[in-house]
């Protein structure tokens, strides 16, 4: 029979998990509404990066506030302008120690927005699907992100569908708010590159 | 999902998708809609019931236009089903209406 | 409530919480086609039925011609048939 000691460990480590779920969630709902500050003060000040799509490596906490802040939130969003993402499926996986943890979720996406560039072009309502594979860290009792990379499979107008037009309204690392380095790994469909789940096989273990 | 320090009632904050058939006008039409829920919940004889269920529209659009051509295919209230009392948030896409959190900052507390 | 309950309750909560990542990682696998991986989340005695199949209008994906089932499908009735999949639950509530 497990003692005191050891149900406390196993609480916590189920309330750190649903705490993380928590934090993926409230990040999801405030980027639908473009909050893009309350987003920041999701990260711990000892972030590692965050990278989505093909707009490269912003690296440190500096990195987030000028990704978050000064290129998303660089115009405010448009008459029109529609960012929905659901975020799900989610699978947390804490590390030994519990001071760290990996996630990965599915986000789709329901869209409303300009194709040309960031915040310049006619507004194309848009499916989206990606995947988000990130890591997160336990700070004086509080989870925060230490990392977020978001992987696009496709961002299809809502005419055309993805198998027509994979992608639309890409347009690669900013010269504006440049990132620190080059995407890491943008392929999207139909590329047939499978990005690979942080978790080992929960029966073999491979 | 945030339960209240003394464990009797709690809140939610949920998202829905819906791909329906519905008539409208007296015409099947395939549709998609979109709202987010703030819901209430309360524990009653140690079982969790909704005390208060609260859905707010983002768009109520055809499968045809989508919602960027046609965010509000029309009303969603019905004559006979008498409501007690009118809704109180009602502001669909294209509004930039932000439905408010039930909850604070979970970092910064605000 | 002494250690042996405690003990569990915990246990209950830690299995729901692997159930539920036990079948969002199927879904991961799925998708990313790593079909052996998903072989080895079952147990050795567990029957397998996937309704994965296309609407009469796109053409049935049904039956393989090599790789034949072991029985039909159980409940093929995609819309508009109006089928309701059973609930393996009571009403959490009227409990029926």
């Amino acid at each position: 029979m497990a003692t005191l000691e050891e149900l406390q460990a196993r609480i916590t480590r189920l309330d750190d998990i649903k705490q993380i779920e928590k934090l993926q969630r409230i990040y999801g709902y405030y980027l639908d509404y473009f909050e893009y500050q309350k987003v920041v003060d999701l990260f711990s000040d000892h972030t590692e990066s965050v990278e989505m799509a093909d707009y490269g490596v912003y690296k440190g906490k500096a990195g987030v506030k000028r990704f978050f802040l000064d290129l998303l939130g660089g115009k405010p969003p448009r008459v029109g302008e529609l960012s929905i993402g659901m975020i799900m499926q989610g699978v947390v996986d804490e590390d030994p120690g519990g001071k760290t943890a990996k996630g990965r979720w599915y986000c789709m996406m329901i869209e409303a927005k300009p194709t040309l560039s960031l915040h310049e072009g006619e507004l194309r309502q848009l499916w989206g699907n990606g995947i988000y594979e990130n890591e997160y860290v336990k700070e004086k009792g509080k989870w925060l992100f230490k990392k977020v990379f978001f992987f696009l499979n496709f961002r299809t107008p809502y005419e055309d569908g993805w198998l027509k037009v994979p992608v639309i309204g890409q347009n690669g690392p900013s010269t504006d708010v440049r990132p620190d380095e080059p995407p890491t790994n943008y392929t999207p469909y139909p590329s047939g590159v499978h990005l690979q789940p942080h978790y080992k096989h929960p029966i073999t273990g491979k | 999902m945030d339960v209240d320090p003394a464990g009797k009632t709690a809140s939610g904050r949920w998202q829905t998708l819906l791909p329906e058939v519905m008539p409208y006008a007296g015409i099947l039409r395939q549709q998609w809609l979109h709202g987010y829920y703030e819901n209430k919940y309360v524990k009653e004889n140690g079982r969790w019931l909704f005390s208060r269920l609260d859905w707010n529209v983002t768009f109520y659009t055809t499968y045809e236009n989508g919602w960027l051509i046609q965010p509000l295919l029309g009303s969603l209230w019905n004559p006979e089903a008498k409501a007690d009392s009118h809704s109180i948030s009602f502001y669909p896409y294209p509004s930039g209406y932000h439905f408010p959190y039930h909850y604070k900052h979970p970092i910064t507390g605000a | 409530m002494n250690l042996e309950e405690l003990e569990k309750q915990v246990t209950l909560m830690e299995d729901i919480q692997e159930i539920e990542n036990l079948q969002r990682r199927y879904a991961y696998y799925f998708d990313l086609q790593r079909w052996r991986d998903i072989v080895d989340l079952f147990s050795d005695c567990s029957p397998f039925e996937d309704g994965w199949i296309k609407t009469p209008l796109m053409g049935l994906m049904n039956y393989h011609p090599t790789v034949k089932p072991d029985a039909s499908p159980t409940a093929f009735h995609p819309y508009p048939s109006g089928y309701h999949v059973p609930y393996h639950y009571k009403h959490p509530v009227m409990e029926e």
